[in-house]
């Protein structure tokens, strides 16, 4: 049986619904050949990148065979290609020159150090970042990095796309993976086995201390990222199984954190970032009771 | 003591693997020695697992004060110096609330 999947004109993570709704066809549906059809996509953000790209390399590990129908805007199709996706998936064009306010679309097995300074002197060509900026942007991959290496348990370790916003001076950070999600990792502690909603999941993830590890202590990673986030008044979205929350801290919803339950679950973890290159972004680490060093 | 941050974890001084190679030394000659001069070689290192794995730990066992007189940082920058207090107080405050349990407990 063939599928034919007709890709929104935006895949963004407003359209998330949209998206997943796909992104579980694809993973779900018991088929031979699965056709991605993105003619009509005409804008993609790191979340949309991500999404697409992780499936799409889901279902060829299933021994799918996968083909992709390019978007018919030729700037689009340049994005595309620019940004890794023909790379990764070793298309035609694939030695399209990355555009040097994107950071390659990458899957990664373990913690790359190098991607992480790449994509510090990549941004550090296109935006003026503050040193609160590139010290948070540093803190946020490795941390989320290692939350994916350390919790997911994904079998193709995880996916990070990250896009630069002169214009604007944002940056837009995703990083994806296919495992067991948030709820499906705390649930194996004790402590947490009654949980039983992924948004209930997610929200304890973000607290300080709460981990996964049996090992060792930890849990501080979400919790700064959030904080950073805050002062930082950026956005940040978690979307895991049938959760997805929404912090929204620029500077007119202040504080902003919306709840949904989506309706096709998400086998895995996606935290998108949002973040303002020209703000100060280390003022949360600041206590009021002073430096100790 | 000195510690070499660069030298001990190479470039890699990320993940809570990384920092416990550094809490390993600073644990192993803790009495020993009367002063560490910890190293950062100017490196970001912008992780909180690493910073809570090689320093975080040692506020569960030991007060602030003698953190203050055996410890001394180099070269580490600004906002490495901001991610490391940060995540000292943050175990001052859960070794306060243990011990504050186990006050209550066996009151």
């Amino acid at each position: 049986m063939d599928l034919q999947l007709q890709y929104p004109k935006l895949q963004t993570i407003t359209f998330s619904n949209q998206l997943l709704k796909l992104c579980h066809e694809a993973r779900t549906t018991e088929n031979t050949k699965t056709l991605f059809d993105l003619s009509r996509t005409e804008f993609f953000t790191p979340f949309g990148i991500i999404l697409l790209s992780g499936t799409i390399a889901e279902c060829l590990a299933q021994k799918k065979l996968c083909t992709v129908r390019k978007p018919q805007k030729a700037l689009t199709k340049k994005f595309l290609s620019g940004i890794g996706f023909n790379k990764f998936f070793k298309m035609k064009n694939g030695d399209q020159k990355i555009e040097s306010r994107n950071v390659q679309l990458r899957r990664l097995n373990s913690i790359d150090y190098l991607f992480t300074d790449q994509i510090l002197e990549v941004f550090g060509d296109s935006l003026r970042m503050s040193e609160g900026v590139v010290g948070s942007l540093k803190m946020a991959l490795n941390e989320l990095m290692t939350n994916a290496f350390d919790h997911s348990e994904s079998e193709r370790g995880c996916y990070v796309c990250a896009q630069s916003y002169p214009a604007t001076k944002k940056i837009r950070l995703c990083i994806a993976d296919f495992g067991v999600g948030i709820l499906g990792s705390l649930r194996k502690i004790n402590k947490y086995n009654s949980l039983d909603s992924d948004n209930e999941a997610i929200m304890l993830a973000v607290q300080e201390g709460v981990t996964s590890r049996t090992d060792r202590e930890g849990g501080y990673g979400l919790n700064h990222i959030n904080r950073f986030i805050e002062v930082n008044e950026g956005k940040m979205h978690i979307l895991s199984g049938n959760g997805k929350i929404f912090w929204n801290y620029s500077s007119n919803k202040k504080g902003k954190e919306t709840k949904q339950t989506v309706l096709y679950p998400f086998g895995g973890t996606v935290i998108n970032l949002l973040m303002n290159a020209d703000r100060e972004g280390f003022y949360f680490l600041k206590s009021d009771e002073g430096g100790i060093f | 003591m000195k510690i070499s941050i660069a030298k001990i974890c190479k470039k890699m001084a990320v993940t809570r693997d990384d920092g416990e190679k550094i809490n390993k030394v600073l644990s192993e000659k803790w009495d020993d020695e009367t002063v560490f001069d910890i190293d950062f070689n100017n490196i970001l290192v912008a992780s909180v697992s690493f910073m809570d794995e090689a320093f975080g730990k040692l506020a569960m066992q030991h007060t602030k004060k003698d953190l203050q007189k055996k410890l001394k940082f180099q070269n580490i920058l600004d906002y490495d110096r901001a991610l490391l207090n940060d995540i000292l107080y943050s175990r001052l405050r859960q070794k306060e609330l243990r011990e504050d349990g186990t006050s209550v407990r066996n009151g």
